[in-house]
């Protein structure tokens, strides 16, 4: 889980002194369809990120063959490292559309009005079905009240195309255009040739867009919309 | 897991899989849609380059040494592959 990595990256940066004004505030979402997959996948794996950069005396979790009890000194070692980094975290499981996006909003009412927002999604635009609910709810998670000064911008991971399912970029990208989005590549596999000496990626080519409303894009030589996707 | 069977000759899944047309069994070309996660490692490369942990931890500001802004991440698991993870736990629970 790419928040995993950040927050891990984020544990390593040396914590924030207490005197000091105004510390920003860290705030992870992290939602999946389903509620099991958050509490057995998504929430373990931020707890072990804790686990790795951390001192706790893993000898107290009675470590042994790979696995590590969830104990509530390790909870409340886990709570008081965010506490002392203004890291929050909450999760979010059901369906995309306006009340998944409002009880995103809802979490997020501590940070200030001028907070920056990064959306990560991967492999969620293969359904075709569900690929115009999640796009407009992109769009709502990628407005902000502060336009100046914000840029939210969202990093989609995904398969040019889903072989069996019907879903893929191509389709995104002209979905996205009718909610307001801009999107460009940042990166991808069928363009990636000195890095595509792995096996894997003679299959199916993968690609990072970065996804912004129109109306936030400040890119350099104006808005790249992407190009036309003709294959 | 569907994973490609290196060992089955070309011949044989062709006469074995009919409505297929030639083509579209490569062999030794993975392109089934278990290993989901080669989307989330990407993603997560991309994110650990520097310029974009910049962007979470200063913000827009030049200046490394100024505070940034608040940030929110917001992350969207991948429904079918965390399904399977899910299964596997749950084989154990």
């Amino acid at each position: 889980m790419p928040s995993t990595s950040l927050l891990q990256y984020l544990l390593t940066q040396p914590p924030p002194s207490p005197s000091a004004p105004n510390n920003r505030k860290v705030h992870f979402t992290l939602c999946d369809y389903n509620l099991p997959v958050l509490a057995l996948a998504s929430f373990p794996n931020l707890l072990l990120s804790h686990t790795a950069t951390s001192h706790v005396q893993l000898s107290d979790c009675a470590e042994s063959d790979n696995d590590l009890d969830i104990t509530e000194g390790l909870l409340s070692d886990f709570r008081a490292t965010l506490s002392a980094r203004n890291i929050t975290i909450n999760f979010i499981s059901g369906a995309w559309g306006p009340q998944f996006v409002e009880l995103v909003r809802q979490s997020s009412a501590h940070l200030s009005d001028s907070h920056e927002c990064l959306v990560l999604a991967s492999e969620t635009i293969y359904s075709p079905s569900s690929l115009p609910a999640f796009t407009s709810t992109l769009s709502a998670l990628l407005q902000t009240t502060d336009p100046d000064h914000c840029e939210p911008v969202a990093l989609i991971a995904a398969k040019r195309i889903y072989f069996g399912v019907g879903g893929g970029v191509a389709d995104f990208i002209s979905q996205a255009r009718e909610e307001g989005l801009v999107v460009k590549d940042k990166w991808a596999t069928d363009e990636d040739r000195d890095n595509s000496d792995d096996e894997e990626d003679a299959g199916v080519a993968r690609v990072v867009m970065e996804v912004r409303r129109a109306e936030t894009t400040v890119w350099d030589s104006g808005p790249h919309c992407h190009r036309n996707v003709e294959e | 897991m569907a994973e490609e069977d290196e060992d089955q000759d070309p011949e044989t899944s062709r006469t074995l899989i009919s409505g297929l047309e030639q083509g579209d069994i490569n062999s030794r070309v993975y392109e089934g849609g278990f290993k989901t996660w080669e989307c989330a490692i990407d993603l997560t490369r991309i994110l650990l380059q520097p310029r974009v942990t910049n962007l979470v931890l200063f913000g827009h500001s030049s200046d490394p040494l100024k505070e940034g802004p608040d940030v929110h991440v917001i992350e969207a698991s991948t429904p079918f592959h965390q399904s399977l993870l899910v299964n596997e736990l749950a084989a154990d629970l």
